[in-house]
């Protein structure tokens, strides 16, 4: 009895399945194509020229940090281009050159390298970036000024600032359908909601995110806005309408969702999740800004290791 | 550990689209249409976007281009509001209006302020019309992004 085998382990070395940071990287970059190549399509040469602007440039801070701290080079890993196209997929098609780079740097080194690198940063790399920017020069993320020479087949108001501004009268024009696919303003990555579910739903199959962040960020979202529409809804939008504008989808499957600043276990996951969600719609609704995706995955990020404190009792404890 | 193949990708990736990218910058920062799509006006009340081709359009109000640049009436040229509108801190007249009167021929206590032309103009052809915002909270937006 007293030498009952529980648990066997074999020594090194183990096998590996042959995935790493560098599968993950193009995998995702792969699942955000489709919601890129629309944004390319609808703002043309300048959404394109800001895409390759990113990437490039985060792949050549890092290239650069590596340089300057003698560490290795690890710009193979892809997770510097990662981090460029979805930092670019949140930007307007015509953010100046400066603001592109200056927003990669903000991700690659102070979001990412100076915490350690991969695994060791507690916020979203691009997140961050994006927050930074957003409070040192807000007319960037004004999409209603940004876009101001665009002329496309849909409605040219960005539907955030239309909402929060003039009530729900004045996004009678966007339909659910019209949404989905894509027709609305915003970031270049960040609108095509068909595309950006299917870019999700393929990592999740993949392994590379976890569905129950992505699901309960969406829940989360979903409720909230249900709660403030029913109370007043001639101000506040329904659930449909601030899932599918704005930074909702990309943020519930491509910044919530980043391994480092989440939590492990399935109620954190949840928690984390919703709570992310609904800061959204708070903010959103009674907040000052028209979108609250980037502060609200700010906030869970930094909620993350106190939600990490929610385990499972250990086998055996006895406690 | 990164291998030699996923290191040249990276060095392709960052060269390549970098010259894509500095291309394409070059190529879209020329790329503003003659006549605006729209336009944001910057106030100390809130930002106001205005469609201008909704109002020049066949397709929306149709308007002609002397009907809100109406000065001077007779010119193919279309100067923007703020040319005339926007009066020097010193009380002279505009440079716009001195390269074709004299500077005692210009009534500057009749020259109206950017911002009381744009209210008058917009305002009043929207009440005339009855079609169109004329409240405050209707055009001028709280938050911008």
């Amino acid at each position: 009895m007293l030498n009952q085998k529980k648990f066997i382990v074999s020594h090194a070395p183990f096998w590996h399945n042959g995935s790493g940071v560098f599968e993950r990287s193009y995998h995702t970059i792969f699942a955000v194509l489709p919601a890129v190549i629309l944004g390319i399509i609808h703002y043309g040469v300048a959404a394109l020229g800001m895409v390759c602007l990113a990437v490039s440039s985060a792949i050549l801070w890092e290239l650069a940090f590596n340089r300057v701290t003698k560490q290795p080079v690890t710009i193979g890993d892809g997770n510097a281009a990662m981090i460029g196209i979805i930092f670019a997929m949140l930007m307007p098609a015509t953010a100046p050159w400066w603001a592109v780079i200056t927003g990669t740097f903000i991700a690659v080194v102070i979001g990412k390298h100076i915490f350690g690198g991969i695994g060791g940063n507690p916020f979203n790399a691009p997140t961050v970036a994006i927050a930074i920017l957003m409070l040192s020069w807000k007319g960037i993320f004004d999409f209603d000024e940004m876009l101001v020479n665009y002329e496309l087949d849909f409605a040219m108001i960005y539907p955030l600032t239309a909402v929060k501004n003039f009530g729900v009268s004045a996004i009678d024009v966007f339909s659910t359908g019209d949404l989905l696919m894509g027709k609305q303003l915003g970031g270049i990555g960040s609108t095509f909601g068909l595309g950006l579910i299917l870019g999700g739903l393929y990592l999740i199959i993949r392994g590379f995110i976890r569905w129950e962040i992505s699901l309960s960020f969406i829940v989360g979202v979903f409720i909230t806005a249900l709660l403030f529409n029913a109370s007043d809804p001639a101000k506040y939008a329904g659930p449909m309408f601030h899932l599918l504008t704005g930074y909702t989808l990309i943020g519930a499957f491509f910044l919530a969702t980043e391994d480092s600043p989440s939590p492990v276990n399935f109620i954190p996951m949840i928690l984390y999740g919703f709570l992310g969600g609904m800061m959204t719609v708070l903010i959103r609704n009674i907040g000052v800004y028209a979108d609250g995706v980037i502060f609200a995955i700010l906030v869970i990020n930094l909620l993350s290791p106190l939600l990490d404190k929610i385990r499972p009792k250990a086998l055996g404890s006895g406690k | 550990m990164t291998s030699k193949k996923e290191l040249q990708l990276a060095y392709g990736l960052a060269i390549v689209l970098l010259l894509v990218g500095i291309l394409s910058y070059t190529v879209s920062s020329a790329d503003v249409p003659e006549e605006p799509v729209r336009m944001m006006f910057q106030c100390s009340t809130g930002k106001v976007l205005f469609d201008h081709k909704t109002h020049t359009a066949e397709s929306g109000y149709g308007l002609a281009c002397n009907a809100c640049h109406h000065h001077p009436e007779d010119s193919e040229d279309s100067p923007a509001c703020r040319e005339c509108h926007v009066l020097p801190a010193d009380g002279s007249a505009p440079q716009i209006c001195l390269d074709c009167h004299e500077a005692d021929e210009i009534e500057m206590d009749s020259m109206m302020k950017k911002t009381d032309a744009l209210h008058q103009q917009c305002i009043g052809c929207h009440k005339e019309q009855e079609a169109g915002p004329v409240e405050c909270e209707s055009c001028h937006v709280k938050y911008s992004f």
